[in-house]
């Protein structure tokens, strides 16, 4: 719940705060397990590529297109703020290597899930299921660096930064039942083909408009979807009576019938991510949106120089005169000053 | 260097169910505050809304997801065959 709360939330980080993250969670996440209980009906859903990702994804781009009809929607359009450095980049990206290294462990308590819900599941769910989620998103991110180097001469960070997540998404659903390495690596492959064309895609969509989304709509919620979808698939041509991993794509016989309950199972999360996002919006906008504010700073939210410890800025420089910066205080202050412009002109 | 090598414990660890449930949650807390939360301050006035704020969505979907899920299991749409008292149903 929490990812896909957060998934949700952030596409409208820099618009939203704490009062905004308080209706995501009551109302969304109360939608969330609901979703999540009607999916487990048909099967469990344990990496999250329909409860999770394309939930959370559809859900804040719902929100994100409500909140752009706000009362700054002239701001929102110039989103002059709305900018990057190589240092933000960088915590992002560091971000991206942790997801890749700790989402596999959502297939880890797979046995106590798949107790309760049904006998029609894979077993060695916690095998196969976390290598398949680290084969898929390695081949992502693989794929989003080389398709970046063609589209671009050279790599977009953001390309290669997005690979993990879009990986993550495609193979989140599929993972426990590929029993084969090949499955696994082709869905991450095409994932990482279509994002750096989503990327594109959602740059000129959102180019000069006030309804946008930071990185929702393409990465989540389509990869989400189209995870969901290739489950469908690898449970028709898969057999769960042979237990183990083999070389052979033989797919007869087909079993559509177990394909289509997933496929069910897809659009119904889809028109309740839809309504979640509806009443998120709405609520969100009734409560908050009219209200002026800075957006996309942390200024709006965070009180940043001061944290009740450190002399203000415009002691420092009264000490500095009285005491110098040859005394021990005036020199530290001195140098907590010069770190705090070096660190302003970094940003 | 003796201290290096002591435990509060001294059996074997063992691999329960209650300690897989407790690794998934602790690898998922880890991968939404730290991944999702770095990918949240993209945005250079961002740095500290990115991380604050999933840091928050996480503490806050912890403590309330026992709550919802109770309201919804009592529902009883995801079919357990165990009736509102816990007792096993028929079917």
């Amino acid at each position: 719940m929490a990812l896909t709360i957060t998934i949700a939330f952030s596409a409208v980080v820099g618009r939203a705060g704490p009062l905004e993250i308080l209706i995501f969670v009551m109302i969304g996440g109360f939608l969330y397990e609901l979703n999540r209980q009607i999916v487990a009906q048909v099967n469990i859903d344990i990496g999250g590529s329909i409860t999770i990702f394309m939930f959370g994804g559809i859900m804040g781009t719902i929100t994100s297109l409500i909140l752009g009809f706000s009362a700054q929607k002239e701001e929102l359009v110039k989103r002059t703020n709305y900018t990057t450095s190589r240092f933000n980049t960088t915590m992002a990206f560091l971000g991206s290597a942790f997801f890749w290294v700790f989402y596999p462990t959502i297939f880890y308590d797979v046995p106590n899930i798949a107790a309760t819900t049904g006998t029609r599941t894979a077993p060695f769910l916690d095998q196969n299921g976390m290598i398949n989620a680290y084969w898929g998103i390695s081949a992502c991110v693989v794929t989003s660096l080389a398709m970046s180097a063609v589209m671009n001469g050279r790599i977009r960070i953001k390309d290669l930064m997005y690979g993990t997540f879009a990986g993550a998404a495609i193979v989140g659903t599929s993972a426990p039942h590929i029993f084969n390495p090949v499955g696994a690596i082709v869905l991450g492959m095409i994932a990482g083909l279509l994002q750096p064309l989503f990327n594109l895609a959602e740059e000129k969509i959102a180019k000069g408009r006030a309804v946008f989304s930071t990185c929702a709509p393409f990465l989540f919620a389509v990869q989400g979807l189209l995870g969901s979808l290739a489950t469908g698939i690898f449970r028709a041509i898969f057999n769960n009576g042979e237990y183990r991993f083999n070389s052979s794509l033989y797919p007869y016989p087909y079993r559509w019938a177990e394909a289509g309950e997933y496929y069910r199972a897809t659009f119904i999360s889809f028109g309740i991510a839809i309504g979640a996002g509806v009443l998120v919006g709405l609520f969100s906008w009734c409560v908050t949106a009219q209200t002026s504010r800075d957006y996309f700073e942390d200024v709006a939210y965070w009180i940043v120089r001061d944290d009740g410890l450190r002399p203000q800025r415009a002691e420092v420089k009264e000490e500095e005169d009285i005491k110098g910066a040859h005394s021990y205080i005036g020199a530290v202050n001195w140098l907590y000053c010069c770190a705090c412009n070096d660190l302003n002109d970094l940003t | 260097m003796y201290g290096f090598y002591a435990r509060t414990a001294s059996y074997n660890i063992f691999v329960t169910d209650g300690l897989r449930e407790y690794l998934a949650a602790v690898g998922i807390a880890i991968a939404t505050i730290i991944g999702l939360g770095g990918i949240m301050s993209y945005v250079t006035g961002l740095k500290w809304s990115g991380f604050g704020f999933a840091l928050l969505i996480t503490v806050l979907c912890y403590q309330y997801y026992f709550l919802v899920n109770a309201f919804w299991t009592k529902t009883d749409i995801q079919p357990t065959n165990r009736d509102i008292n816990n007792q096993p149903t028929q079917t």
